[in-house]
């Protein structure tokens, strides 16, 4: 029999599971619980009561702009958000004026744009009329926003524009609206949207809805991704600013089509609770804006750890974005504000057209900024890992959607297919895409960010399945020829980072919009119909097949 | 020897009988009408298509399984590993 030894030392630390949080697991555990018991298991109850404190960097004067007096607005829906918070914080005007005068625009033309589902005209006006400056107020105090309709809005309608959620008024507000409203701002409505955030708004059968804010009497012209009410809202001046989401391409692109600045954060940057899923580990939420500025105060107020978002947790801090995002000067000449190296990848210029033009001459001015332009090479199998492997998200939009599949198919409008082929990828294919990921996101590490800071892209989609942020921002100006003549149309970049880069992709796209004005340039107002015949032919409905819809999701 | 393709009516009869298996009924879609946002043949279809085209070339990959482990979160995955 073995001799058993006994040991007389010092136990030493206690063991490490005395380090863990049980509480919070266990808090958490139990809202989950009651959640899946609740007849919409999509919907979750709220976990815990939210409360958020307001980011001290919002009161900075780095969150209101310095060159603005009112005697110099001749339409208040003209500013931008930080020129509206400097404006209502010299009491040069009321929050109410703002209200106003978007509603005003929007009554006289949302028929023509579509891009509100619920306009939320009297809530706007109350609270607008019961703003009460402090003296150190949050920029966001009293300013006007657009809700994409995916995100939860207490006792607000919240439909994803799909049927199975067109009855649904949550309880509660999704944590990154709840964060906005505690930093000061107004939910002046929500926002159309594709079908369950899959391609550019449509009703859930497919008729096109939202158009281009720069194309507003062309509906052909596509206005970007899901997030094109968000985008046409701002752009359209119907709104200070928004917020979408992005799973393929769903706020850079509406960014790019319509002139605007859009952040996607870094996966866990935002909490997507109270979000209704398109695709779980990769749908990602953040600011459509006027400029880099504004984007910065909407995504500092947005930002944070939240107890319902484990991917929120154990994360950098959030970095104060706004100070990121105020232009830096060095010996009176604006520059960069930290050393940058921007990679190139192949052939990003090649080419005449109008994009490979203005693409070019963006890099030029990054040049003259300081930054340095360095080619790299794409990652090998970087069509194949970002491409075929795409489709390994299509179970996680399936899963959560399972009782709605079984109740009726309808449900899911042009929607359908996708949710269909969820269906059909197995097991062991949906590990090996998680598989692939990691490779995907290591190899992006090794090969290009060995090189450079960031990188330009031409799709979205590599940097959304690795969940790393990227900034859509406005490069110049080309043509559009479609059967009724050729028409103006804004073009933009997508520029990708590492994980948790927003300060300095933010920065980036500040010193290039200090020195350039694309990004001040509004669209002219839409033409509204005087004739009977003209508004026939206004109301002449566009439609998205099953198939198209397909080829178009996220 | 050589392995045979499935024909669509295989195809067919296998995405039926997954989606009978786990209750999901295809005939609350209209059979064939190209004025629906969606119906039962296109449906069909797209399912078809989807398998030849996706599930081939996934599960011929080869990952290294030592040096590349499942991760649903990548960006967030490469904080909480540093050390």
């Amino acid at each position: 029999m073995p001799e058993i030894l006994i040991s007389s030392d010092d136990p030493g630390a206690p063991p490490q599971d005395t380090t863990l949080d049980r509480r919070k697991f266990l808090l958490r555990f139990a809202a989950v619980t009651a959640a899946t018991s609740a007849a919409v298991a999509i919907a979750p109850r709220l976990a815990r009561a939210a409360s958020f404190s307001v980011p001290p960097e919002l009161m900075d004067p780095d969150a209101f702009a310095t060159d603005i007096h009112v005697s110099n607005v001749t339409d208040l829906t003209e500013l931008t958000l930080a020129e509206a918070a400097k404006l209502i914080k010299a009491k040069q005007i009321k929050s109410i004026d703002l209200v106003e005068a978007y509603l005003a625009r929007i009554a006289k033309y949302d028929g023509i744009y579509q891009a509100f589902n619920t306009v939320l005209a009297a809530e706007a006006r109350n609270l607008a009329n019961a703003v009460r400056l402090t003296g150190n107020n949050p920029a966001l105090l009293g300013i006007p926003l657009a809700i994409k309709d995916n995100y939860y809005t207490a006792g607000v309608k919240t439909t994803a524009n799909s049927y199975i959620f067109q009855n649904f008024v949550p309880s509660f507000d999704a944590t990154a609206v709840a964060r906005l409203k505690a930093a000061g701002g107004i939910v002046l409505g929500k926002m159309q949207m594709g079908p369950l955030a899959t391609t550019r708004a449509t009703t859930p059968d497919g008729i096109i809805t939202t158009v281009n804010a720069w194309t507003p009497n062309t509906p052909s012209i596509d206005p970007g991704g899901s997030s094109s009410g968000s985008a046409c809202s701002v752009a359209g001046r119907m709104a200070s600013s928004s917020i979408g989401t992005q799973t393929g391409g769903s706020i850079t692109a509406p960014s790019n089509a319509q002139g605007l600045t859009g952040l996607k954060p870094t996966v866990g940057r935002v909490s997507l609770y109270g979000i209704i899923p398109l695709t779980y580990t990769r749908d990602h939420p953040g600011p459509l804006a006027r400029d880099a500025k504004d984007a910065a105060i909407m995504l500092q107020a947005m930002a944070g750890s939240d107890l319902n978002d484990p991917r929120t947790q154990g994360l950098p801090k959030v970095p104060n974005l706004i100070k990121a995002a105020t232009p830096f000067k060095k010996k009176g000449k604006v520059v960069v504000r930290w050393p940058t190296r921007i990679g190139v990848i192949p052939d990003y210029t090649a080419g005449t057209s109008q994009n490979a033009v203005a693409r070019a001459a963006m890099l030029a001015t990054f040049a003259s900024l300081g930054c340095e332009i360095v080619d790299v090479p794409l990652p090998d199998e970087w069509s194949l890992l970002t491409g075929r492997f795409n489709d390994v998200r299509l179970p996680e939009r399936t899963e959560p959607f399972l009782e709605y599949l079984r109740q009726d198919l309808k449900l899911f409008g042009v929607s359908l297919n996708s949710w269909m082929q969820g269906l059909f990828l197995s097991g062991d294919e949906y590990l090996k895409g998680q598989r692939a990921k990691y490779i995907l996101a290591e190899r992006t590490f090794d090969t290009i960010f060995s090189q450079c800071d960031v990188v330009v892209q031409t799709s979205p989609v590599p940097f959304d399945i690795i969940g790393f942020p990227e900034i859509a921002f406005p490069i110049g100006f080309g043509t559009s020829s479609t059967q009724t003549g050729s028409q103006t149309i804004p073009l933009g970049a997508i520029v990708g980072g590492m994980p948790y880069s927003e300060d300095r992709l933010l920065a980036l796209v500040a010193a290039y919009q200090a020195v350039t004005d694309f990004h001040t340039r509004r669209p002219p107002d839409p033409v509204l119909p005087t004739t009977t015949v003209a508004r026939l032919a206004a109301a002449t409905e566009m439609r998205l097949t099953a198939e198209e819809a397909e080829v178009l999701t996220e | 020897m050589a392995i045979t393709l499935p024909t669509d009516a295989e195809l067919n009869t296998f995405i039926l009988a997954r989606l009978a298996t786990i209750g999901i009924d295809i005939t609350t879609l209209p059979l064939s009408d190209a004025s629906a946002p969606a119906d039962q043949t296109r449906v069909l279809s797209s399912i078809r298509s989807f398998i030849r085209s996706s599930s081939p070339q996934i599960s011929q990959y080869v990952a290294d399984v030592q040096e590349n482990p499942p991760v649903l979160y990548p960006a967030p995955f490469s904080q909480w590993t540093l050390e």
